[in-house]
């Protein structure tokens, strides 16, 4: 039998791995996937208590940040496109035109 | 150890190793790779939680949607922005920093509190929230279908705007 405390200390493993990768990476693609791993990992946790606690509240909610993570990831997509085709790269360290 | 055990860990060493590959790849169509196999971990723990319903959806919506998605972008946005460019020392430094920090204090959170436990988990899940979402969540899955379609609808004008302003 598997805790809980396992499954949330792989989910906050993960969580900071994708903080890291948000913060450490400059390429704006890059970013993205480290939201996504920490969007999984939120899910991981609301899967975890949906479990341990009984009850399927949690599992709805995850299906919720699922849905919200698809249209995030499309239109995160359509503006790296755009910043491609304006400023002619993808680096967020690049992106400074309101820098006044 | 039973076979549940060796089953999570596993599981475990694929979404975090594929997370790690993640940060160490130079080269952005195999992050994109590693990403997936991070996403097939992270399906396979909801399978072992008993979420099998919400495994399927993750492979059909991460895996297939927004890892296709990915390389979309990627393809659009041209072969010089294909391998991430070398990063300065204190920014490394920096962000190593801080989500060390946040992975320290997340893990005493989660081994010092004392955690509820006792639920029964629910055998049949894809009927259970399928009676959830259209009586107790409904109105939160009427606003998740009127994002998505906002988001469709949304990118598409983007798009075509930017198409227009650029000719």
């Amino acid at each position: 039998m598997i805790t809980l405390q396992e499954y949330l200390t792989v989910a906050a493993l993960l969580f900071s791995l994708g903080l890291l990768i948000v913060l450490f990476r400059n390429n704006a693609i890059s970013i993205l996937m480290g939201i996504e791993l920490m969007l999984n990992a939120a899910n991981i946790n609301f899967v975890a208590f949906s479990q341990s606690l009984g009850g399927l509240a949690g599992q709805v909610f995850a299906l919720f940040v699922i849905v919200a993570a698809a249209a995030e990831a499309a239109v995160a997509i359509a503006i790296i496109v755009l910043m491609y085709q304006n400023l002619g790269t993808t680096d967020v360290e690049k992106a400074k035109n309101l820098n006044g | 150890m039973g076979v549940e055990k060796i089953a999570f860990y596993i599981l475990s060493a694929l979404t975090l190793g594929g997370g790690v590959a993640i940060l160490f790849s130079v080269r952005l169509m195999r992050s994109v790779v590693y990403l997936l196999v991070s996403l097939f971990g992270v399906a396979g723990l909801f399978i072992l939680m008993g979420a099998d319903f919400l495994a399927a959806l993750q492979v059909l919506i991460y895996v297939g949607g927004i890892t296709v998605l990915l390389v979309f972008g990627l393809m659009l946005t041209g072969p010089s922005q294909f391998q991430n460019q070398e990063e300065n020392r204190l920014k490394a430094i920096t962000s190593g920093v801080c989500s060390v920090a946040i992975a320290i204090v997340l893990l005493l959170i989660v081994r010092k509190t004392q955690w509820p436990t006792g639920g029964v988990a629910a055998s049949e899940t894809a009927g259970g929230i399928g009676r959830l979402l259209l009586t107790q969540n409904v109105f939160a899955f009427e606003i998740a279908s009127v994002l998505l379609l906002v988001v469709l609808v949304g990118v598409a004008l983007f798009m075509r705007l930017a198409r227009s302003n650029r000719s």
